[in-house]
C-alpha cells in the first residue's frame, strides 16, 4: 500500500481525509511542520498532502525545506488550503507545489484522482 | 449570508455515506469542541486590534464549517477573514458580533437534525 503523509493541524480535516483514503493508502499524520519534516525524512512517504496554514512553521516553509533536502526534493507535494481564491493554483505551483486541492475536501473522487496522478509521476 | 440554509443537508448525507453516523458524530464532536475557542480568539482579536489573529482563526474555521456543511457560518467566517486581512475596522465589529448568533443557529439546526430519528435509523452504518 502506498504511503501518504498528511500534514494538517485541524483534527476534523485529518479525520475526513483518513475516512476517504484509509482503505487505499497508509496515511501517516503530522499535526505541525516540525514533526512533519522529521517524520517525512525518516519515513519517506510516496506523496505528501500539506496544509498551508499550519501554526508555527507554515506549509510554504515546510515545502521549502523539503525541496532543499537532496533526499526529499522530488517528493510529490499537494497543497491543501481553505477557500480557493482566483490565482491560488498558479501561486502554489509557482512556489514549488506539484498540485493543489482546496478545502473543505468534499469531492473524494477528485482527491483520489489527484493523488493517483501524483503517484504515477 | 442569512439567505443560505444553516446546514447543507447534502454534505451531512455525504459524510454519513462515507463513514456512517460514526464519522458524522466524530466530525461534529471535534467541531463543537474547537469552534467556541476560535470564536473567542476572533472576539479577543477584535478587542485588541489583532487582525492577523482574527484572520487566522476565521481561516481555520473555514474548512471546519465547510466539512459539516455549515453554510451560514462558513460564509460569515470567509467574510471576516477577508475583512481582517484588509484591516476593515468599520465592517469587522458588526460581522464578529454576528458570530455567536450564527453559531447558536447552527447548534439549533444540528439539534434538530439529531432529533430526526429516522435519519439515524435509516442511515446508520
Amino acid at each position: 500500500m502506498k504511503r501518504i503523509a498528511l500534514v494538517e493541524d485541524n483534527p476534523d480535516n485529518r479525520l475526513l481525509v483518513q475516512a476517504m483514503l484509509d482503505d487505499r493508502y497508509t496515511i501517516i499524520e503530522y499535526e505541525n511542520g516540525k514533526d512533519a519534516l522529521e517524520g517525512i525524512a525518516q519515513d519517506k512517504p510516496d506523496l505528501v498532502l500539506l496544509d498551508i496554514s499550519l501554526p508555527g512553521m507554515d506549509g510554504e516553509e515546510v515545502l521549502s525545506q523539503i525541496r532543499a533536502d537532496e533526499r526529499l526534493k522530488d517528493l510529490y507535494i499537494i497543497a491543501l488550503t481553505a477557500h480557493a481564491m482566483a490565482g491560488d493554483r498558479e501561486h502554489f505551483l509557482q512556489l514549488g507545489f506539484d498540485n493543489y486541492i482546496s478545502k473543505p475536501i468534499l469531492d473524494m473522487q477528485l482527491l483520489i484522482e489527484t493523488i493517483e496522478y501524483g503517484l504515477s509521476r | 449570508m442569512k439567505d443560505k440554509p444553516c446546514i447543507d443537508r447534502a454534505i451531512i448525507d455525504k459524510l454519513v455515506e462515507l463513514g456512517g453516523t460514526g464519522l458524522l458524530q466524530k466530525m461534529l464532536a471535534i467541531f463543537l469542541e474547537n469552534t467556541p475557542g476560535k470564536i473567542l480568539i476572533i472576539q479577543e482579536g477584535l478587542a485588541v486590534g489583532d487582525y492577523p489573529a482574527i484572520a487566522n482563526a476565521a481561516h481555520s474555521l473555514l474548512s471546519s464549517t465547510g466539512n459539516i456543511g455549515a453554510q451560514q457560518l462558513y460564509a460569515l467566517c470567509h467574510t471576516i477573514e477577508q475583512k481582517a486581512r484588509q484591516r476593515d475596522e468599520d465592517e469587522l465589529p458588526r460581522l464578529i458580533e454576528a458570530l455567536p448568533t450564527s453559531y447558536q443557529a447552527l447548534m439549533e439546526a444540528l439539534a434538530h437534525l439529531k432529533d430526526e430519528k429516522q435519519y439515524e435509523t435509516n442511515r446508520s452504518g
